[in-house]
């Protein structure tokens, strides 16, 4: 490997200095932050992979497959140690950790009607068809139609529309007569 | 009052689950679509409902295909920067340089190893050839065993016996007209 004075390495160090703040800066924006990780400790070890990486193999060759690879599997690790940390007991800390989660505060009103209505929400999952059950949980995931197609294996996004809108009024017109309400998407 | 949205109710849902276990690498190929992954239909369908079920991974792949053209500027920077080093350093390196610098010495050592080699060979060859001819006198020696067999019959050959047989014979006669 070149020494930290070789100006090929201090290209290399500035190529993943501005990955490392891209990645940063995505983990923050896809909420992934939210989930107990902290970002800057993720960058930091992504850019010690990748290093680690390149003097393994100094002929190999760095593709664009093996850095998104590093970069799930450094996150995936990050979202494990976060996961045990969260499941230690806190003595000094009374609140509840769920409000952490998810898509902000959840009130104590709130939180006691979710409970209940998250099971609901289960059951009526589990009785829709598994053909739509998949497109629907990856549209509720925050996935665009054309990303549930792919994942899915739906062979357009229209047909992933489709089965998504249709799935969806199942769902919420069984969650009504369950007696959860009139839920939007 | 109630929150009535259905997918920020699934996604508090899909965080209160215990997360899965996950292979960065299959999410990572999941995600790019990737089809020389080598992942099977099944196990690409167990990662994407584990997609489904973990707000999490959700949002890591959702992030990851976000940076997919920003992964893709890197490798292409790295390739470069690697290509472009190279060459220097690979003048720099090379050891054919170092034997320029003494050519006479190691030209001359390696012109008389190799004339050397070749002495050693030919002198081997041609004694070996020298010994060739005794090596082929040998052939007939297996003869000989068709040649004892031929004294064997050739005991029992009736011109050997007849020899014998007349000389005795010959006695008698004699010793009858001696009496």
């Amino acid at each position: 490997m070149p020494s930290p004075s070789d100006p090929v390495h201090a290209r290399l160090e500035e190529l993943f200095r501005t990955y490392g703040a891209r990645v940063t800066g995505l983990l923050r924006t896809y909420g992934l932050d939210k989930h107990g990780i902290d970002p800057a400790d993720v960058e930091q070890e992504v850019r010690i992979r990748l290093w680690k990486a390149l003097e393994r193999d100094r002929s190999g060759a760095f593709h664009a497959s093996y850095v998104q690879r590093v970069v799930a599997s450094t996150v995936i690790d990050a979202l494990r140690r976060a996961e045990v940390r969260a499941a230690e007991p806190l003595p000094e800390e009374e609140d509840d950790s769920p409000a952490e989660f998810g898509d902000g505060p959840v009130g104590p009103e709130q939180s006691a009607g979710d409970a209940e209505r998250m099971q609901g929400l289960e059951r009526c999952m589990a009785e829709i068809p598994e053909r739509r059950r998949l497109p629907i949980s990856l549209h509720l995931q925050g996935f665009s139609l054309q990303e549930v197609a792919d994942l899915a294996g739906i062979p357009s996004a229209e047909a992933a529309r489709k089965l998504v809108s249709r799935g969806l009024e199942e769902l919420k017109s069984r969650l009504r007569e369950l007696g959860y309400g009139d839920f939007e998407d | 009052m109630n929150d009535m949205s259905l997918s920020r109710l699934y996604r508090r849902l899909a965080s209160a689950r215990p997360q899965p276990e996950l292979d960065g690498a299959d999410l990572a190929a999941v995600v790019s679509g990737d089809a020389q992954a080598g992942l099977s239909a099944r196990h690409r369908d167990a990662v994407v409902a584990k997609l489904a079920e973990s707000a999490k991974y959700a949002d890591l792949a959702r992030m990851l295909r976000a940076l997919e053209p920003v992964s893709a500027g890197l490798a292409a920077d790295v390739a470069g920067c690697r290509r472009a080093a190279h060459p220097i350093r690979g003048r720099e390196l090379r050891l054919a340089g170092g034997a320029r610098r003494h050519p006479g010495f190691l030209r001359w050592a390696g012109a008389a190893a190799a004339c050397l080699a070749v002495a050693i060979g030919v002198g081997t060859w041609r004694t070996l050839e020298s010994e060739r001819p005794q090596a082929g006198v040998q052939a007939p020696a297996q003869d000989r065993i068709f040649a004892s067999n031929d004294r064997i019959f050739a005991s029992s050959a009736d011109h050997a016996r007849p020899a014998r047989t007349h000389r005795e014979g010959d006695v008698v006669f004699r010793g009858g007209f001696a009496g």
